[in-house]
């Protein structure tokens, strides 16, 4: 059991760890980009591990993870541009009683598979770890064909499953070895640009809300790679005389309600912001439950109801009205008219 | 493997068991589908009764177990009946089959009950499970490797997942997978052969590099031959039998019906299988 008491600001300490194995590596490690992150701390555990087994589906060279077939020799499958066998695949690996570890493009993984993962694994309960790579909208030279505005919105309508989102490689270092040791199916989100460790030396507990900034009478709340620009955010609009709290979420299923519940009691406006559609989104989430348990406003800032374009990260953001400069003013805006 | 014809009148009497206790099933559910419950019988009767599946109600957690997966889901009455006659459960709770709460659910849900091994329901996803369990199999096990048996419908070889695994398969050289096509020619728009033709099976089946057998799928004997030749065969590669059968099979007013897919079963029913069976 995780038990967790919150004092707002300064949450106490009280957690006992399930956690079989941990991560014990030099602090010196300190990846800019959290796809580097993910291979290099994978292959840490997976080749100490004998219960895993990683299966790729020819996605192997963007999860930078193409060493492991030959570290894992047996334990490695490669199944080939086929998403929804990967799924069933890994299903018959969990029922032989090991731990698959499917990856791909968090588009192809949660969409092109959708049924197989309901079926197969959630319905079915078997131990299959999910790993959407380059997830959001920031995946944007690519087109819209790559990008994911609804991953959270498809996998949290699932019972069962766990969604995990590190906001960046530091969360990701925390989060990885838990996430492999859940026995619940889970997915765990990762996205594709450089990100700064803005989580480093913030208290951290599992499957709870994180403060990062003390909260204030307006709070944001964020997740993945979306920390960034709130961050950013929260600095400029100090700037401007306006303090913000900020929250990062890495847990988005189970959801900490009981921490959103505390947070909404504290604020007079919650900001939430997510590089996801507008439906069944973050926004969706903590929107019907604060407005049923405290109702408090919520300006709830997303990718809206279309699709990205093809360009850079940051233009596609600002497409999107995700940009940083995007967010202040839509925040400023809403200030002026509430 | 040798079979006497002791044996083979054994398996045609458990058949006649399974067939009326899977009748008795769907009338009383008042819906479900007989058409391939009643098609696929013989064959799931053959591969759980005679003696070379290593699978019983004490081994059906390990991993040295051979692993039965009903792809066609809705094929489940006759999995349900076959499980409790195995003694993997209580007979008595046949008679709950889709009642609310019931662990005989309309379509099978994994470890349910012991001995499915399945969610079965959206077609086409159990051959990739078998698949996973199939190369883990080989490639984990100690010593035996287990065996892989999957039952699929032929309506159900219209989706795409059945060839991305049949890929698999040939291309991972899953010697220990024997995928069965339950081949009852209907499905629920019409016959299979009008709807999304999926014949010649061998030669797509031989061309995604498996070994292939057809054989009539309501004759044991012949049903018997095909597993024999299954188990006996030396190649790389992965078996399927193609088994032709009859929907509704044994009940002879819907035989062959495309209605026989998910026909309500009556008491009408009833009496006619009890006719024929002189109960």
């Amino acid at each position: 059991m995780i038990k967790t008491t919150y004092d707002y600001g300064q949450a106490i300490i009280k957690e006992s760890n399930q956690i079989n194995f941990s991560l014990e590596f030099s602090e010196k490690q300190n990846f800019s980009s959290i796809r580097d992150a993910y291979a290099f701390y994978l292959k840490k555990i997976l080749i100490k591990n004998s219960k895993y087994v990683l299966l790729d589906a020819d996605l192997g060279t963007v999860a930078k993870t193409n060493d492991l077939k030959i570290k894992l020799k047996k334990r490695y499958i490669q199944v080939g541009i086929a998403e929804q066998n990967l799924i069933g695949i890994a299903a018959g690996v969990a029922q032989f009683k090991k731990i698959p570890i499917v990856q791909s493009l968090a588009v192809f993984l949660t969409g092109r598979a959708f049924d197989q993962i309901r079926e197969s694994v959630c319905y079915s309960e078997l131990n299959v770890k999910l790993v959407g790579m380059h997830s959001g909208m920031t995946l944007s030279p690519d087109g819209a064909t790559h990008q994911t505005g609804e991953d959270i919105s498809l996998i949290s309508s699932l019972p069962n499953i766990e969604i995990y989102s590190p906001a960046d490689s530091h969360q990701l270092k925390l989060i990885l070895p838990k996430f492999l040791n859940s026995k619940k199916p889970s997915y765990l989100r990762l996205f594709f640009p450089k990100a700064l460790n803005i989580t480093k030396g913030r208290k951290f507990y599992h499957k709870k809300i994180q403060i990062i900034k003390n909260l204030k009478k307006i709070n944001i709340i964020s997740y993945g790679y979306m920390l960034q620009k709130s961050y950013e955010t929260v600095n400029i609009l100090k700037k401007k005389g306006i303090d913000c709290g900020l929250i990062n979420l890495h847990c988005l299923k189970p959801l900490d309600y009981k921490g959103i519940l505390k947070i909404s009691k504290k604020s007079k406006i919650l900001v939430v912001i997510e590089d996801h559609n507008q439906f069944g989104g973050l926004g969706s989430m903590i929107s019907s439950y604060i407005s049923e348990k405290n109702p408090t406003k919520i300006l709830s800032i997303n990718s809206g109801d279309k699709f990205g374009k093809t360009g850079l990260p940051e233009e596609n953001l600002n497409y999107l009205g995700l940009s940083t400069n995007k967010i202040v003013s839509k925040i400023l805006k809403y200030l002026k008219k509430y | 493997m040798n079979f006497s014809k002791k044996k083979i009148n054994r398996l045609k009497k458990i058949s006649n068991y399974i067939r009326i206790e899977v009748i008795k099933m769907l009338q009383m559910a008042g819906s479900g589908h007989p058409g391939g419950s009643l098609s696929s019988l013989d064959i799931l009767v053959c591969l759980y009764f005679s003696d070379f599946l290593n699978l019983n109600k004490k081994n059906y957690k390990s991993n040295k177990r051979d692993l039965v997966v009903l792809s066609a889901g809705h094929y489940c009455p006759t999995l349900y009946a076959i499980l409790a006659y195995k003694g993997f459960f209580n007979k008595r709770i046949l008679s709950t089959l889709r009642k609310f709460d019931s662990p005989l659910l309309g379509h099978p849900k994994l470890y349910e009950l012991p001995g499915i091994e399945n969610s079965g329901g959206s077609l086409g996803q159990g051959i990739s499970l078998a698949c996973g369990y199939a190369i883990s199999a080989k490639r984990f096990s100690k010593n035996k490797i287990p065996k892989v048996y999957c039952l699929m419908g032929d309506g159900e070889q219209n989706e795409g997942q059945v060839w991305e695994a049949a890929m698999f398969a040939g291309h991972n050289k899953l010697n220990n997978l024997c995928a069965i096509v339950d081949i009852n020619k209907i499905q629920i728009d019409g016959y299979t052969k009008d709807i999304l033709n999926a014949e010649p099976f061998e030669k797509k089946y031989q061309s995604f590099n498996w070994n292939t057998i057809r054989v009539d799928g309501n004759n044991h004997i012949k049903i018997m031959n095909a597993f024999k030749k299954f188990l006996n065969y030396k190649g790389k590669k992965p078996t399927v039998i193609l088994a032709d059968t009859v929907a509704g099979k044994g009940l002879k007013s819907i035989e062959g019906l495309v209605t026989s897919h998910g026909q309500p079963i009556t008491t009408k029913h009833l009496d006619e299988i009890k006719k024929i069976f002189k109960l």
